[in-house]
């Protein structure tokens, strides 16, 4: 994990935990619901290699589903207004939170790690070029051994236990 | 057909052993990088009382002829470089028979494989894409070079080794040798220094 990613995902997980705990510090319950939402598109963002049209709507489809599940056949809403109609203001952090903790559990792939390893092959490459380059200009220079035999079109090294045949 | 470099090295040898000779000690040497050499093995030979010292580069008649008999090096650091020049050989044959990128492919995949070497960490500096398994060439060209290593692995173990941690860490050692070798790892680090 690098350093950025280690700090936005810490930071995400202070703060969420910060408004569960005490909602009304951060505002009111629909506020709190709001921001909850997006820290946790926000860490998606960071940590998952979906294409942005699923990805970015990903949080929003699962937060309707958790709330029908919780609330049957109640039209969709934000949940201060589904605990407002149904009288039940005190659940908020309860409810809330357990759907973050859902959220928090499910595996997910570092799409950080993909973009830093496709970067890291191109580096890669471009550095063995840049030597094969160097090495081959620097022969030049040096007279070549006229012993040593690379092994190209040689037969191969035959062990004195075989297990399996080579096909070579 | 005239006789290979490795032949005549061979004969040499099995004429001093048949001959009540000895090898009684057995180095070997190679450089990389820059300033690469020749791998050359170094035999302490006995006869008649005599010790002399002959030097040979190396050669696979002649590396047969050692692991046929059960010939160490004198330390752990030389077995593994002679265990990486072995195991160069047969990539190098490899590379010959089935294209240089798609041998190295093949080879990589296998030790990403091999989890016991722990080459992880140089493995991530090799920039090689995943072979195609659709060729006629993959199932003989990944078998070949399983049987390098596994043969090596076994091989180790014939000579002298014990079959335990001892003999994967010799063998990785060898593969991060030619890694290192064939990847440049090493120079680049030297010259990319960050």
């Amino acid at each position: 994990m690098n350093l950025l990613e280690q700090r936005l995902l810490g930071f995400i997980d202070r703060r969420l935990k910060s408004m569960l705990r005490a909602p009304a510090v951060w505002g009111s319950d629909e506020g709190v619901e709001l921001q909850v939402l997006q820290l946790l598109e926000l860490r998606l963002v960071a940590l998952a290699p979906l294409p942005d049209s699923i990805r970015d709507s990903r949080v929003q489809d699962e937060y309707v589903r958790y709330l029908a599940t919780e609330f049957p056949g109640s039209p969709p809403e934000t949940l201060d207004a589904l605990l407002e109609r149904f009288d039940r203001r005190a659940e908020f952090s309860a409810l809330l939170g357990r759907f973050v903790e859902h959220q928090l559990q499910r595996p997910v792939v570092r799409a950080l790690d993909f973009a830093a390893r496709a970067e890291r092959e191109d580096t890669n490459a471009k550095e063995i070029r840049i030597v094969q380059e160097l090495l081959q200009r620097a022969l030049q220079f040096s007279p070549a051994s006229e012993d040593f035999d690379p092994g190209f079109g040689l037969r191969p090294v035959e062990f004195p236990i075989t297990q399996e045949p080579p096909n070579a | 057909m005239p006789k290979t470099k490795g032949q005549i090295q061979v004969e040499f040898l099995n004429d001093i052993l048949e001959n009540k000779g000895l090898i009684v000690k057995a180095n070997f040497s190679n450089q990389h990088g820059l300033t690469a050499k020749e791998p050359t093995f170094h035999l302490t030979l006995m006869q008649n009382g005599v010790r002399s010292l002959h030097q040979a580069t190396w050669s696979p008649e002649l590396e047969e002829f050692l692991l046929a008999r059960r010939q160490k090096m004198a330390t752990l650091e030389e077995e593994q470089e002679r265990f990486a020049t072995l195991l160069s050989h047969n990539l190098a044959t490899a590379e010959a028979s089935f294209g240089k990128d798609y041998a190295q492919a093949v080879f990589v995949e296998l030790l990403r494989e091999r989890r016991e070497y722990k080459l992880e960490n140089l493995l991530a500096k090799v920039p090689v894409n995943p072979p195609s398994h659709d060729g006629s060439g993959y199932i003989p060209c990944r078998n070949f070079l399983q049987h390098s290593i596994t043969g090596l692995q076994n091989t180790a173990v014939l000579i002298g080794y014990r079959n335990n941690e001892e003999t994967v860490t010799l063998v990785g050692n060898a593969l991060s040798i030619l890694l290192d070798d064939r990847f440049y790892i090493t120079l680049r680090e030297q010259v990319f220094a960050k």
